[in-house]
């Protein structure tokens, strides 16, 4: 179904890419946010993705593989805008309002220690963990041998759990 | 397989991307190996607080918040439109037998007229008609209008 949708829009059915930006706005401004836990760039890269994605789209050759060309143009303008900018400490209208979502001190905590991997280590571990992605889609997004995310997804992990661990959460 | 191998090898067995008879030889291995199975328990736990924690942009519920606001604001207005109704139709009546002020409120628009005015200025009450006697031009002014207008042009006083 999402292929022929993708098919239909390349054809020049703005109905068929209404659709699919519906579908995929929301994917894609998560992905972004969990990846640069800034909620202002999310929503600007996130409506590049979706400007580029509707201009760009005559020159994706397989619609099966729509997924993970779009993850690709976020990717990229995640680490076009990350590329020469310092890191800097969560804005406060970042943070999860606390008194409002259950498990608030743990999600606070892995959201500050997302915040301390490098912004390659934070892209994979969010592919991975939370949006679900083979190493295989991972490797062809990012452009780099499945081994190396592999890896990297390693040593993400590792050093979250030693730094949640070194704030004191048990059982990580 | 030795330990080596299979600490390359782990983070994709944890996720089940390895080819079926690596992944059952992994398995195997971890069956036996205490260390390697610690790492692999390790880990899991870090993979599974991460994915039982979800972390979601906060996005702003605009549309149910632009609802909430809505309901509100025609409610300001119901309130607004009754309580304007109920001090400018109200009417002041001085009893000059017993002595006493008695007020009335009406729903519906009425008009006002000289005798009402004239009632509120042969009143006794000396702090009510220093207040009168203060707005009297504009009442004189706007003699025909009836009391609301009358009533909100003293407001913007």
């Amino acid at each position: 179904m999402r292929e022929e949708w993708v098919l239909r829009a390349q054809q020049g059915d703005k109905k068929a890419f209404d659709k699919i930006a519906r579908e995929w706005y929301p994917k894609i401004l998560n992905y972004v946010y969990r990846a640069t836990l800034n909620m202002e760039l999310a929503t600007e890269i996130t409506q590049i993705t979706m400007v580029q994605s509707y201009f760009k789209l005559q020159q994706l050759r397989e619609p099966r593989y729509f997924a993970t060309w779009i993850y690709k143009i976020a990717t990229n303008l995640i680490f076009d805008h990350l590329r020469d900018k310092q890191r800097e400490p969560l804005a406060l209208d970042d943070i999860i309002e606390p008194s409002f979502t259950p498990n608030w001190e743990t999600k606070l905590a892995i959201q500050q220690a997302l915040n301390q991997l490098s912004d390659k280590e934070r892209t994979v571990v969010v592919m991975k963990i939370y949006e679900n992605m083979k190493f295989r889609e991972i490797a062809e997004v990012l452009d780099e041998p499945e081994s190396t995310i592999k890896t990297r997804l390693y040593n993400g992990l590792k050093k979250l759990k030693q730094i949640l661990e070194g704030w004191g959460m048990k059982e990580v | 397989m030795d330990c080596e191998a299979v600490k390359e090898k782990l983070i994709a067995y944890i996720f089940g991307e390895l080819p079926e008879s690596v992944q059952r030889e992994v398995g195997e291995h971890l069956k036996v190996c205490k260390s390697c199975n610690a790492e692999c328990k390790s880990l899991v736990s870090i993979v599974n607080t991460l994915r039982d924690n979800w972390i979601s942009a906060p996005i702003k519920k605009v549309r149910h918040r632009t609802r909430i606001s809505v309901i509100r604001s025609i409610g300001y207005v119901i309130a607004g439109v009754l309580l304007v109704l109920a001090i400018f139709n109200s009417r002041f009546h001085y009893d000059g037998v017993t002595q006493s002020w008695e007020v009335t409120f009406s729903m519906l628009p009425r008009t006002v007229d000289e005798q009402y005015i004239q009632e509120v200025l042969n009143a006794r009450d000396e702090r009510l008609l220093a207040v009168f006697a203060e707005i009297i031009g504009q009442l004189e002014a706007r003699w025909a209008d009836n009391f609301y207008t009358m009533s909100l042009y003293l407001e913007r006083r």
